[in-house]
């Protein structure tokens, strides 16, 4: 029995004033072959690599195998109905709104 | 939001000085040099190498790079990717505030093997991973020998 190999992808996180994205980067992994689940706050993304079958023709393996697990947690500020995801090239990208309440604004002095 | 106690200017220089310093470090690495080749972490991409019948296959994983920056030739038998990954700034005032993602140049070249035909070769990104199959010289390829019994 083997044990299932996971990848950790390498992620980027950055924002706007309106909305958070989050970039993962997951090469062999098509949208069809990812799950991305929502609970309590915690986010999961979860993807198969894809590799070819060529039983005893490899000559020689360097990439890694197994499955993209990658988990961030959410914090109150964002929406997390708001969350769309899209696919190219190998990387998903995941926005996400931030509330209205949660945005930066401006204050007038009065008086 | 937290407030912040204001803390009287030259009270506690030395923190303030760290302070300072400490802002120029993280503006340093925030900066474009940073995403530069120089401190490439994997400017040689993991390949992997396969055969069946009639191919040589190649895989490669460049997730985020675009098929107009790949650069492919071949000349004696070694074939050689250079490519370049991509930081797209965003139009919008984006800060970025955790990055694991690689930016900059790659480059690997790759001996075939003998038997490999350098002038058959097909190029194909999917997923984020690139595919080149080169075929087989007619000559190596297996071939079925009818065995006549008399």
């Amino acid at each position: 029995m083997s044990k299932e190999n996971i990848i950790v992808p390498a992620g980027k996180i950055s924002s706007t004033k309106d909305k958070i994205t989050l970039q993962l980067e997951i090469p062999g992994a098509s949208k069809d072959d990812l799950d991305i689940i929502i609970e309590n706050k915690l986010l999961r993304v979860e993807g198969q690599k894809q590799m070819p079958d060529f039983k005893n023709g490899w000559l020689h393996r360097e990439r890694r195998m197994g499955k993209y697990v990658k988990e961030y947690t959410l914090e109150d500020e964002v929406d997390e109905n708001s969350i769309k995801a899209t696919m190219d090239k190998g990387v998903l990208t995941l926005t996400v709104d931030i509330k209205e309440k949660a945005k930066p604004r401006k204050i007038a002095i009065s008086g | 939001m937290n407030l912040i106690e204001w803390k009287k200017p030259g009270f506690n220089s030395a923190l303030s000085e760290l302070d300072l310093l400490q802002n120029e470090l993280s503006r340093f690495f925030d900066s474009d040099f940073m995403d530069s080749r120089y401190f490439g972490r994997s400017s040689v991409p993991a390949v992997d190498f396969a055969e069946d019948d009639d191919n040589f296959y190649l895989f490669m994983d460049i997730p985020g790079v675009d098929k107009k920056d790949i650069d492919l030739t071949i000349s004696r038998n070694v074939l050689i990717i250079k490519g370049e990954k991509k930081n797209l700034k965003n139009v919008d005032q984006e800060k970025v505030y955790h990055n694991e993602i690689w930016y900059g140049t790659f480059e690997r070249s790759i001996t075939l093997p003998d038997m490999a035909d350098d002038s058959s070769v097909k190029a194909d990104l999917k997923d984020g991973v690139l595919v080149v199959t080169i075929a087989k010289k007619e000559s190596v390829k297996p071939r079925q020998i009818e065995v006549k019994v008399k």
